[in-house]
């Protein structure tokens, strides 16, 4: 309990959270459509605060949906898009989609949340089934492995609804397939992610002790009091949910999700009860950040998403956290 | 409290344990020996209450219910307000929260998040009941982990990781605390932390509670053991008071190697394995 280099954590933590947020709402794009540094005018105030309020929401959801795999499976390299989740939520929303393409709009009329949540759970239940090792527990390796394979086919299937759509259908659903933050959100998702990521926020910190505990042995969190195969049931359907608001809101994005808690343990610390805020900040963040650094690109061909980013940046991160056994040298 | 199995059989994958006639008595300390695969850890963890007993019973007896069993000649007098029984069904099924007050278990291999420090570590122990502070530094004291407090785990020891999860159980008790149970904890000690966890044990027992430990370090066991429970492919092979069976003619047909007597190593003669066959044991 460090609390002097827990203190200087949440600092750093702070201005680079600051300086996301300052950075996404100054800059901006000329009449050239070069970028500048600018405050915004009415009309781009509005999107600005859209773009903001998404990446925050989003970028926490994620970050807090990658901490709570990593603690459920006691797996540093876990996190929603790594595991298949995002691309599990993509698919289903792709095919619910599809269904309202054919069966009529009102079927969509839920949004994109409830298809997105089947798809992640039902995404998350197929890693663990193959991602288990022959003895029972869990082989950190081809958990992730499973997941890949996992989160490439459920792509895959995605891309094949996507191409069954009418043709008008297709750019709106491309789009956010490739992870864009929307400068004008949809209101139901919006209230739904902004209860999840406060739920997911506040439980964190009260059962940041039985979170913690979830880092011994089954043996061991079982004889110290703690009910291990509810808190795993609670872990599994929270970390689902949280992914799927997130891709709801944004599309698939990678990376966000096993960055953030990465960023928010070398900050405060590994205890729960700190980590879990510090990683719904880091998330956002970094969403927010990555949203800005998307207005550098030269814009003579159009916007480039986000999600393009996010994999460039998160991809190398992973294979430097593979490099150093961080999956092996987590437990000891 | 005594644990009781009676006729007890315990599934653990493929392997059978059992059936089991044994009981872990209050106030003193069982060790339990066999060789590799005899089914120790099994054992161990059906007494946590972490397996289920396939068949057969297996129950936690309070102390006067203990007394009762001794001299039935009391048992009608005082059936009015009879004892509760767990029954080992019972302790497997209770709420983990439940549980944890009435026993400790510090498994073979204690693992935890390597960026925990000590006191985060030793902490847990209190996470399904009120913290204690002043119990947490306590147990951090009596394993000599507390100038490493606020160390990270992963950078302790393998011994010293042992001595964390000892302090973890440590810091569990409550005054409802009957068991203690330590899987092989003496195979990463150093010997003055081996003694110093000897002295502990014992110190457990004086305080009423059953303390289970297995171990293949004999010197430990004859010096701190109460009573054996030899194991032996998942039976019983022998069990009674220390003096009884660590002795070399119970001891080599299970592990299948000469045992001799040892005088003046301790308060009591030590039974020790041979290190070479043409040894002439005592």
């Amino acid at each position: 309990m460090n609390t002097r280099r827990e203190k200087f954590g949440w600092v750093v933590l702070s201005l680079l959270f600051a300086a996301a947020i300052a950075c996404r709402f100054l800059v901006g794009r000329d009449g050239a459509g070069q970028w500048t540094f600018s405050l915004p005018t009415s009309d781009s105030l509005e999107w600005r605060m859209g773009a903001l309020l998404s990446g925050l929401l989003a970028g926490a959801a994620l970050s807090l949906s990658g901490i709570y795999l990593q603690t459920l499976l006691r797996n540093p390299l876990a996190s929603p898009f790594v595991l298949g989740l995002s691309a599990g939520s993509q698919a289903c929303v792709a095919a619910a989609y599809w269904i309202a393409a054919i069966g009529g709009p009102w079927l969509l009329m839920g949004g994109a949340i409830l298809p997105a949540t089947a798809g992640a759970l039902l995404a998350l239940a197929v890693t663990l089934y193959f991602g288990r090792a022959k003895g029972g527990g869990i082989d950190p390796i081809s958990l992730v492995l499973s997941g890949v394979i996992v989160g490439t086919v459920a792509a895959a299937l995605a891309s094949l609804i996507e191409w069954l759509l009418p043709l008008e259908m297709r750019p709106a659903l491309a789009g956010w397939a490739l992870g864009r933050v929307p400068e004008v959100p949809e209101l139901s998702v919006v209230i739904l992610t902004t209860i999840t990521v406060f739920a997911g926020i506040f439980i964190g910190f009260r059962k940041g002790a039985t979170l913690d505990a979830m880092g011994l042995s089954d043996d061991e969190s079982s004889s110290i009091g703690i009910h291990v195969p509810r808190v795993r049931m609670y872990l599994v359907l929270g970390s689902s949910v949280l992914a799927a608001v997130a891709t709801a809101l944004c599309g698939p994005l990678a990376f966000v999700g096993l960055i953030g808690p990465h960023m928010a343990r070398s900050c405060v610390g590994p205890r729960h009860r700190v980590s879990v805020l510090a990683a719904a900040i880091s998330g956002s963040t970094l969403l927010i950040a990555a949203d800005a650094v998307r207005h550098f690109a030269p814009a003579s061909t159009g916007r480039l998403p986000v999600g393009v980013i996010c994999a460039l940046a998160g991809g190398p991160f992973f294979l430097v956290l593979l490099r150093r056994g961080a999956a092996k040298a987590w437990m000891r | 409290m005594t644990l009781k199995f009676d006729q007890a059989i315990f599934h653990n994958g493929n392997f059978v344990l059992g059936p089991l006639d044994l009981q872990f008595r209050a106030a003193a300390v069982t060790v339990v020996i066999g060789p590799n695969g005899s089914g120790k850890s099994t054992l161990l963890r059906a007494a946590a209450g972490l397996l289920s007993a396939h068949s057969g019973g297996a129950r936690l007896q309070p102390r006067s219910a203990h007394a009762q069993l001794e001299h039935p000649q009391l048992e009608h007098s005082n059936s009015a307000r009879a004892p509760t029984l767990w029954s080992q069904q019972e302790l497997a099924r209770m709420a983990p929260a439940q549980r944890a007050r009435l026993l400790s278990f510090v498994p073979q291999r204690p693992e935890s998040v390597a960026g925990f420090s000590v006191r985060t570590s030793v902490e847990l122990g209190r996470v399904a009941m009120r913290a204690d502070a002043p119990r947490v530094q306590l147990a951090m004291q009596r394993t000599g982990i507390d100038a490493l407090a606020d160390e990270p785990v992963g950078h302790l020891s393998e011994g010293q990781r042992h001595r964390v999860a000892f302090a973890r159980a440590l810091a569990q008790r409550t005054a409802d605390t009957q068991l203690l149970i330590v899987d092989e904890p003496t195979s990463a000690l150093d010997p003055s932390w081996t003694r110093a966890l000897a002295n502990e044990l014992r110190h457990c027992a004086s305080e009423g509670l059953a303390v289970i430990v297995a171990t293949h370090d004999f010197a430990f066991a004859g010096a701190v053991a109460d009573d054996i429970v030899a194991l032996s492919q998942g039976t019983i092979a022998a069990t009674g008071h220390a003096c009884d069976i660590l002795v070399p003619h119970i001891l080599q047909p299970i592990f299948t190697i000469p045992f001799c007597m040892v005088e003046h190593l301790a308060a009591r003669p030590l039974c020790l394995p041979l290190w070479s066959d043409d040894t002439q044991p005592m």
